[in-house]
């Protein structure tokens, strides 16, 4: 077609197939709150490249961590109003829309990162991505991109609900976190995380509850040696992107996109888990006692939480409980 | 009465600005003592008085260019004799009145589309957010008002009050 | 290239006295139109209102309020006797009260300008009638009125701690010890020009303990609010913006109850102030947030860090050129515009340099101070000026030994991170 002796030039020119260096560049946004040597945004830097490599320059994702652009909220209001922008942060801000996304993050329901894995791909989890994309053009790419368990960090062990009694435990100000300690059976006390390294040695409070790696990178456990693992709340990222964004894109793109976040998602999952069992292991060495809990009995302690919230679906405790029943039992 | 409402004309965004800096400071105050003394915060406490504080800014915003107070880098205006600083006055309100009317335009698409929902109440932003349209209204409406002022004193050369 | 353009049309609006709210609002705009256009506009309007949204930003209308509610109060005038009683006797004792009441007014309100207006209108007609020239009473008036918004609380603290992601408490706490230098350099100042020219002390002769006692008794009130906004925060009662509401609290208490100045007529003046110097000043950081977004798209703050590397890799130079550069920008740009546009392009830059980030936003603060100052367009030269009616070439002759004294604390300020950071590792 191009007259001239140019190899370079595309074969094809009139074909309904257009190859995708012809395609004019997609420029995405990725925005996420995790700082660079998190390991959360250290894998999604890998997945960026490796899309932008991929697509032979018809895609650029662009990262942009700790904050820089919108998160939260406005990150995901971008989205919904149709940014060329993939949205990397909490689940609950798609509870936001779609509320009952807070119930299957909610408090007890997992003790490994497996069955919350599980969970992601039951029908019911299934429905509220078709649910929120239909409703708000919300795409939901992954719900698994986890960072840790949170867990009880005390003065003394606790293996029941009945140890939590009487202790004050530092809470963010939530209204899901003041519920959760509420029902564990202790008292929650809102303060910012930074007061609470002075608040213990005070006796304001008992404790705290949180990650493995804030527990280790906040010398938390020189005031508190007894971690109890309650696991009772699940640091889980979602990934998120524009439907009006999603549908522009080739198939071929969408296939790049798909893949390789999934292995990001494998990635940081292994790393996650290699990390959290190094830092038990540098805990260990300054003294601190792990505690496994009575999850059963934590579950049930917890059920009450999942009526204090009017916009979940009524019920969706008793139908999370029955999947995860099922979950458990494939698992074994 | 006329003189009344002669001064709330000239100052309601101050007025109506007041309401919403008391209902702020009244909410952080009562934050405090809640804590100390009653050991507890109400949960919707921060969200309101930030509410508030957006309504008061856009307010303000809008009183303090009705009553020239914004600051503004005041280089040319030393030096240019009366009748070029009616020029640039008149350029100034002529930019003024664009940026506004398309800032109230974006805004108004903005908040009209917005889905976001309050942390603590869970209440659309929306009540928050109305600010900022009345705010770019307003002024738009202020900036054609300077523009024909200036543009009298230069062209018409009749002595307009300020 | 094309991502330099939004800053010429910056500087473009700046130059028409277009309001610099306006400005910043205006080249964001045009960068989102017309460069790159892959944002819906509606969410530069996200940006632009969430911005100010911040909890922390509550304590700028507190403190606005602090500093007008002092003016009705009779605060002012406590402070001033107490002033008076102190320094009174000395040689140039008005001019030494003059510089200490910018401190003490400074541990509770934070304008520059404020604080300029209302002692050129008090102080200086009594220093005329004790033999001050004229120019040299404008000159110590707008000079010391420097102090007052470094002292904390004060706006421009607030505005770059969260600008440089640093603690409102460490600004706060770490800013005594340079507000404290500024006025010990324009007190000496003061002593050796009066002695050059034989000016007298205010009162005959020295006070008396009991004398000093008695005044510091009625003065109290007003001392207090100082001192419980440094303990409030210190002992983590409670945060700067909690402190600010505190602190309006009890300020008006004590004008209500204790000095009776303060009437209820007073209270929509004192909301109605505020309101407008919030907007003024909360507007300049949305519209900055905005223009802060087009920087961060185009990796501005990374090349000006690369650029700066490529000059330098001393600290000691990178902050002589910062100091430079702002001191040039000062004599154009009101301080707090100059903070919230340059701001977030140095402190990456410094960052990598190792400079704390708190130690810059010291010398930063300290710089623009010194620009309000100096011709040709400095803020609080052009508030004392028209209010004392003074000539600009006459009050210059007379400034310059305090800019002088204000450089020389600029400079220990610099390079020395233990001066500058001295009150805060006291506290802490
Ligand atoms: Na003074
Ligand atoms: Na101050």
């Amino acid at each position: 077609a191009c007259g001239g002796g140019d190899d370079k030039a595309p074969a094809s020119g009139e074909g309904a197939d257009v190859p995708s260096s012809n395609v004019e560049k997609k420029v995405i946004k990725v925005s996420t709150k995790f700082v660079d040597d998190e390991q959360t945004a250290i894998s999604l830097k890998k997945v960026v490249e490796a899309i932008n490599e991929r697509s032979g320059g018809s895609l650029e994702l662009q990262l942009f961590t700790s904050g820089t652009l919108p998160i939260g909220k406005d990150g995901m209001e971008q989205i919904v109003q149709g940014s060329d922008w993939i949205l990397v942060d909490g689940i609950n801000f798609l509870g936001d829309y779609v509320p009952d996304y807070n119930a299957v993050t909610g408090p007890f329901l997992y003790q490994t990162f497996d069955e919350y894995l599980a969970m992601t791909q039951t029908d019911l989890v299934q429905n509220l991505n078709r649910q929120i994309e239909e409703e708000y053009g919300i795409k939901v790419l992954s719900l698994d991109w986890v960072f840790g368990f949170r867990s009880m960090m005390t003065k003394k062990p606790i293996k029941t609900p009945d140890d939590m009694k009487g202790l004050n435990i530092r809470v963010p100000t939530s209204q899901l976190y003041t519920y959760t300690i509420e029902a564990m059976g202790g008292n929650p006390v809102a303060m910012p995380y930074p007061d609470t390294y002075a608040a213990i040695q005070q006796g304001v409070i008992d404790g705290v509850e949180g990650s493995i790696m804030t527990y280790y990178g906040t010398k938390q456990y020189e005031n508190v040696k007894e971690y109890s693992i309650t696991n009772h709340l699940l640091g889980v990222s979602a990934v998120t992107i524009s439907t009006k964004l999603w549908d522009g894109l080739t198939d071929e793109q969408r296939t790049i996109m798909t893949e390789e976040f999934q292995k990001g998602m494998e990635d940081n999952l292994a790393e996650t888990i290699k990390l959290e069992s190094e830092y038990e292991v540098l805990l260990k060495e300054e003294g601190v006692n792990f505690h496994e809990v009575d999850a059963d009995a934590f579950l049930k302690a917890a059920a009450p939480v999942y009526t204090k919230f009017d916009k979940w679906t009524p019920g969706i405790y008793e139908e999370l409980v029955k999947e995860l029943d099922a979950i458990k039992q494939n698992l074994k | 009465m006329n003189n009344y409402l002669k001064r709330f004309g000239k100052d309601f965004e101050l007025y109506v600005g007041s309401f919403f800096l008391s209902i702020t400071s009244v909410i952080v105050i009562m934050n405090v003592f809640t804590r100390y003394f009653l050991k507890f915060t109400y949960h919707w406490a921060e969200e309101v008085a930030v509410g508030a504080f957006v309504w008061t800014i856009f307010l303000g915003f809008a009183n303090a260019y009705k009553t020239k107070n914004l600051i503004g880098v005041e280089v040319l205006m030393k030096v240019l004799p009366e009748k070029g600083r009616n020029v640039v006055e008149f350029l100034t309100s002529i930019v003024v009145i664009i940026l506004s009317s398309l800032m109230f335009y974006f805004s108004y698409k903005y908040v009209v589309g917005s889905t976001k929902i309050t942390a603590a109440l869970e209440i659309s932003y929306t009540y928050i957010y109305i600010s900022i349209i009345i705010s770019f209204a307003l002024i738009t409406l202020y900036s054609i008002y300077f523009s024909i002022q200036s543009f009298k004193k230069i062209f018409i050369n009749e002595n307009v009050k300020n | 290239m094309e991502s330099i353009y939004p800053i010429i049309v910056l500087f473009i609006l700046f130059f028409l006295n277009i309001p610099i709210a306006y400005a910043l609002m205006g080249s964001s705009l045009f960068y989102f139109i017309f460069i790159n256009s892959s944002m819906p506009m509606q969410m530069i309007i996200q940006q632009f209102v969430t911005s100010v949204e911040s909890f922390p930003y509550l304590a700028v209308p507190f403190f606005i309020m602090v500093g007008s509610v002092m003016n009705y109060s009779g605060i002012s005038e406590a402070l001033m006797n107490f002033a008076d009683v102190l320094v009174g006797h000395t040689k140039g004792g008005l001019a030494q009260v003059n510089v200490l009441l910018s401190a003490l007014m400074g541990g509770i309100s934070g304008s520059a300008n404020a604080d300029a207006a209302m002692q050129s209108k008090i102080l200086v007609p009594e220093m005329e009638k004790k033999g001050f020239s004229k120019p040299f009473s404008a000159a110590i008036t707008a000079a010391s009125s420097a102090i007052s918004p470094v002292i904390p609380p004060g706006t421009n603290l607030i505005l770059y701690a969260i600008i440089a992601n640093v603690s409102v408490g460490d600004m706060f706490l770490a800013a005594y010890m340079p507000g404290i230098l500024m006025a010990i350099a324009l007190m000496i100042a003061v002593h050796i020009i009066s002695i050059k020219r034989d000016y007298k002390p205010s009162r005959n002769k020295m006070s008396s303990f009991k004398e000093i006692f008695m005044q510091f008794i009625k003065s109290i009130w007003a001392l207090f609010i100082p001192f419980g906004i440094i303990m409030g925060m210190r002992m983590g009662m409670f945060t700067p913006t909690e402190a600010g509401g505190i602190a309006v609290l009890f300020s008006l208490i004590v004008g209500f109850f204790v000095y009776k100045q303060l009437k209820l007529k007073h209270i929509p003046l004192i909301l109605m102030d505020t309101v407008k110097g919030t907007g003024a000043v909360m507007i300049i950081i949305a519209s900055a947030k905005v223009f802060g977004y087009y920087l961060t798209l185009e990796r501005i703050p990374q090349i000006v860090t690369e650029s700066l590397m490529g000059m330098t890799d001393s600290a000691f130079v990178l902050l002589m050129v910062i100091n430079l550069l702002l001191l040039f920008i000062g004599m154009f740009i009101e301080g707090g515009a100059a903070l919230v546009i340059l701001a977030p392009l140095l402190v990456p830059a410094v960052r990598v340099f190792g400079v704390n980030p708190v130690h810059f936003g010291i010398i930063f603060i300290v710089n623009i101070m010194i620009g309000g100052l100096t011709p040709p367009f400095g803020s609080m030269m052009f508030t004392v000026c028209s209010i004392v009616d003074v000539k600009l070439e006459d009050f210059i002759k007379d400034v310059w030994p305090f800019i002088l004294a204000l450089m020389t604390v600029l400079i220990l300020v610099t390079y020395s991170e233990g001066v500058a950071l001295f009150t805060l590792n006291l506290f802490k």
